[in-house]
């Protein structure tokens, strides 16, 4: 039988120990998305939106509905490639400026919620109509 | 009798007690000590308390304070402005605060900026800091 010697195999341990504690930090940029975008809100769908929209989100996080939500540049790329790569392709020529940012204001959104910005804004459980979670499951089929 | 070897436990001891040291090193103590440096002056949870709880200018005017989301009590939890649910500030309730240094300047750059429209200072960053660990 082939001994190695106990030192050797403790200091393997002790390096492999070392490298795997790093590694674990190594995200997928799924992860990364929902990681920083739902520190404060949930991670929106990003079939909600067009390409364009989350563009124009994440080269302004800076200003983001009225707060700064700043990240280094590589961490919004990344964020930005899956969103863009997830995203709905029902307006393929609408230009980036002229592209929405806020899912409430998207018509077939508000049409389904028509009564319930004003109930949703007034019920501290919910406290606004961007917390889906106040009243959906958020488990990718937001049944009420 | 035969010898035993005495190098595999030494050299376990020694990365045991590297990566304990490591964990117990303090980080958030690392973190506090680095804005006392930067402020030049010691720390002061008094001043910490009385500067979360100002009301500001010069930020977004729907959240004048930092009070206006993390609640004027740390242990409590508090709300972002789209309703989610913000875990206490107060390290006792939330033991793992402030120990990733590059997620405290995250957070304080982000929020400084939101609340007054500037960066804070390292000595009302430690301040702060000082306050919410001593609750």
């Amino acid at each position: 039988m082939i001994r190695f010697p106990k030192a050797a195999t403790a200091a393997a341990g002790c390096l492999m120990l070392a490298i795997a504690l790093p590694a674990a930090g190594q995200q997928t940029a799924a992860e990364l998305a929902t990681q920083e975008c739902s520190a404060c809100h949930v991670l929106y769908p990003p079939s909600f939106l067009p390409p364009q929209s989350w563009q124009r989100i994440t080269s302004t996080l800076d200003q983001h509905f009225g707060e700064d939500a700043s990240l280094p540049e590589d961490q919004a790329a990344k964020i930005r490639d899956y969103l863009v790569a997830h995203a709905s392709s029902r307006f393929p020529t609408m230009s980036v400026d002229q592209a929405p940012l806020r899912i409430s204001e998207l018509s077939w959104f508000k049409g389904e919620h028509r009564r319930l910005f004003e109930r949703a804004r007034n019920d501290p459980a919910i406290g606004s109509i961007s917390n889906c979670g106040g009243c959906h499951r958020m488990d990718g089929y937001y049944e009420k | 009798m035969k010898r035993k070897p005495i190098l595999p436990l030494v050299l376990g001891l020694i990365c045991t007690g590297t990566l304990a040291a490591w964990a117990a090193s303090g980080p958030r103590q690392e973190i506090l000590s680095h804005y006392a440096n930067q402020a030049g002056v010691a720390l002061s949870a008094e001043r910490g308390r009385a500067f979360f709880l100002a009301s500001q200018t010069g930020g977004n005017p729907d959240t004048p304070s930092c009070s206006s989301c993390h609640t004027a009590n740390p242990k409590n939890a508090g709300r972002t402005r789209v309703g989610k649910v913000i875990e206490p500030m107060a390290v006792s309730r939330t033991p793992a605060r402030f120990t990733d240094a590059a997620k405290v300047e995250k957070w304080f750059g982000r929020n400084c900026n939101t609340v007054l429209g500037r960066e804070c200072s390292s000595q009302e960053k430690g301040d702060i800091l000082a306050y919410f660990s001593s609750l």
